[in-house]
């Protein structure tokens, strides 16, 4: 390990600035595959990208905070439906009802983390678990407003009359989006208050003792991460432009939790790299389909079981996620041949 | 109609008291919440179906091997999943659960594929009418063997050796260790008993709902069951299946019907607000 002179040494965003440029290097691959890859290719960069937002969104709550949550599907049908209901319904543009949709699901997440200070381990997953359900009911009953078992459709947004319209042009939108966000992200997280979530994780007893408002913290970390999540889901309502209920179903909280596990906890670069490695693992397996067994090549429920014992195996073998792989891997080439 | 009802949403609530049964067994042991309880029942169902259509084995001794059978595939998922995690946040062990219900019902599916079959039972069709309240002799069934189970287990942890030593390390594993109990083996056999639970469950609900590799969605609606009558208390599991049973058919009846699918959340929601112990359960103040 190197050792970290000062304050300013260890809350840097990157500890060696030639990292700067392999992040440059990075967006600007990034940009041009998309921009030149093709309709499948943007497709898939947009979903990834709408996933890391909200796979960021919740391991600010799960990973940063140590509260579990299992309707973070529910935040998200929250974002979609608000922004879609706004610009469509109402016509309001989408460069408004983008904020509006994640400040109204920061807010109903701050209504429910309230009862986070009470709640702790299951109790808190089986509380939010409940939210999710009554949410989707909810929205599926409200049929005048979301039009409920039918879905909604949405337009592709336009700003100041540039229409983003095909996935490559609206790639700029969720790639300027997940770039602002991911830096906020990381502005909160090294800061203050990401170090108040940290230690609200680690030991409540200890953090309160410490003179931190375990209420307050809980809450606006639960209300953040629902902010981030709904944006996700503004985003996502106008990338795919049907959504139903079908969209955000316990299932897909659970994908959620997948990716935040599969990347790492309580790290921005584990998010990322878990919402890309979940995003893309259909391809995978349809990539390696060809060397199976006939009788498992064949089932259906193939990408369901590879989810699953996935989510097993990480927890128990590697429950750092790919993050912790990487900095395992990192630390034994620096101390080579020690 | 009232009445009828009532009837009715007691024979479901006894169906979400068992299925909440195997939650509070393994929370009881563990402090842990096994979220693949309802593949369990859906497991422990397509191998009392498979016993049954292609080994010809008869309905009864099918009800006695399935339970048999299940609590070995208990033993080894706990042996597998849950023993290398002793120690680790809840939080770890509740997503290992998680991945291990995606994965059985993945797994189902792949085996005996994402057709219902129909349950094939030995008992009458024909329903029992007393003046003009209507009840199916399945749901008598149902109701008996849950009271049957909640009485047994219960005799099982208040009077014999095994059921005390379950209790003791449970509430203490250290001390327990101490006194001879091994814990693992207690870890081992909850799981166990927790599967074979399950396993009868499966059998006398498959009839009820269907058969499906889906089936074990109806463990979600177990959780209000476990959370009203209190995670840790037995008896608890039972009344609050019951509870919750009744008040889903009551909901349907009075309220709009669509109410009647989340009516058990919404209660769930209130009494984790008001009262997260439940209502049998025993509040424990942790040391720092």
């Amino acid at each position: 390990m190197e050792l970290r002179e000062s304050y300013s040494k260890d809350i840097r965003i990157f500890d060696k600035y030639f990292k700067w440029g392999w992040l440059a290097v990075l967006v600007a691959g990034v940009v041009v595959i998309s921009q030149t890859g093709g309709d499948y290719v943007a497709y898939t960069l947009n979903l990834i990208f709408i996933n890391i937002i909200a796979a960021v969104g919740l391991n600010i709550l799960t990973g940063f905070t140590g509260l579990i949550s299992l309707g973070h599907a529910a935040f998200m049908a929250i974002g979609a439906y608000t922004s879609a209901i706004l610009t469509v319904t109402l016509g309001v543009p989408f460069w408004l009802a983008l904020p509006t949709a994640g400040a109204l699901t920061g807010l109903i997440g701050f209504i429910v983390g309230l009862p986070s200070l009470r709640l702790t381990g299951i109790y808190l997953a089986l509380a939010t678990m409940a939210f999710g359900f009554i949410t989707d009911e909810i929205i599926l009953q409200w049929q005048s407003v979301t039009g409920g078992a039918d879905g909604f459709s949405v337009v592709p947004p336009s700003i100041f009359g540039l229409s983003f319209d095909s996935y490559q042009r609206y790639f700029f939108i969720t790639f300027s989006s997940i770039a602002m966000l991911l830096f906020v992200a990381k502005n909160i997280l090294r800061g203050s208050f990401g170090r108040t979530l940290m230690a609200i994780r680690d030991s409540e007893t200890a953090a309160e003792t410490m003179g931190i408002n375990l209420g307050w913290y809980k809450t606006l970390a639960f209300s953040l991460s629902a902010l981030y999540t709904g944006l996700a889901g503004s985003l996502y309502a106008h990338f795919i432009l049907f959504i139903s209920v079908d969209n955000f179903t316990l299932l897909n909280s659970i994908s959620f939790i997948v990716m935040i596990v599969v990347g790492g906890l309580g790290s921005l670069t584990g998010s990322v790299i878990g919402a890309v490695f979940i995003t893309v693992l259909p391809e995978i397996i349809t990539l390696t389909k060809d060397y199976l067994p006939a009788a498992i090549k064949t089932a259906s429920s193939l990408q369901a079981a590879a989810y699953g014992i996935i989510l097993m195996l990480f927890i128990i073998y590697q429950p750092n996620g790919f993050f912790g792989l990487w900095v395992k891997v990192k630390n034994w080439w620096r101390t080579f041949p020690l | 109609m009232i009445i009828q009802q009532i009837i009715s949403g007691l024979a479901l609530g006894c169906v979400y008291g068992l299925i909440a049964l195997g939650f509070v067994l393994i929370f009881k042991a563990t402090e842990v919440i096994n979220f693949a309880q309802g593949e369990m029942i859906m497991i422990g169902a397509f191998i009392a179906f498979t016993l049954i259509t292609i080994f010809n084995v008869h309905f009864m001794l099918a009800f006695l091997l399935t339970p048999i059978i299940c609590a070995g595939l208990g033993i080894t998922l706990e042996r597998v999943l849950i023993r290398p995690l002793v120690g680790e946040p809840v939080v770890s062990v509740i997503m290992v659960t998680i991945g291990l219900s995606i994965t059985l019902r993945a797994f189902a599916g792949m085996i005996w594929s994402y057709d219902t079959f129909a349950f094939p039972h030995i008992f009458s069709e024909e329903a029992v009418k007393i003046k003009n309240i209507v009840i199916s002799p399945i749901d008598i069934w149902v109701i008996l063997v849950s009271i049957g189970l909640v009485i047994g287990l219960f005799i099982f942890f208040k009077f014999t050796t095994v059921g005390i030593s379950l209790q003791a390390s449970a509430q203490n594993p250290l001390a327990s260790l101490l006194m001879g109990i091994s814990v693992k083996r207690v870890y081992a056999m909850t799981w166990a008993i927790s599967a074979m639970v399950g396993a009868v469950a499966g059998i006398i609900i498959a009839p009820i709902t269907f058969l499906n590799a889906n089936m074990g969605f109806i463990g979600l609606k177990a959780f209000p069951a476990a959370v009203i009558g209190g995670f840790n208390s037995i008896p608890g599991a039972i009344v609050g299946g019951v509870i919750i049973g009744i008040s889903e058919n009551l909901a349907g009846l009075y309220l709009p019907y669509w109410f009647k699918d989340i009516f058990a959340y919404v209660i769930m929601l209130a009494v984790l607000m008001i009262r997260p112990e439940g209502l049998f359960g025993t509040h424990e103040q942790k040391k720092v």
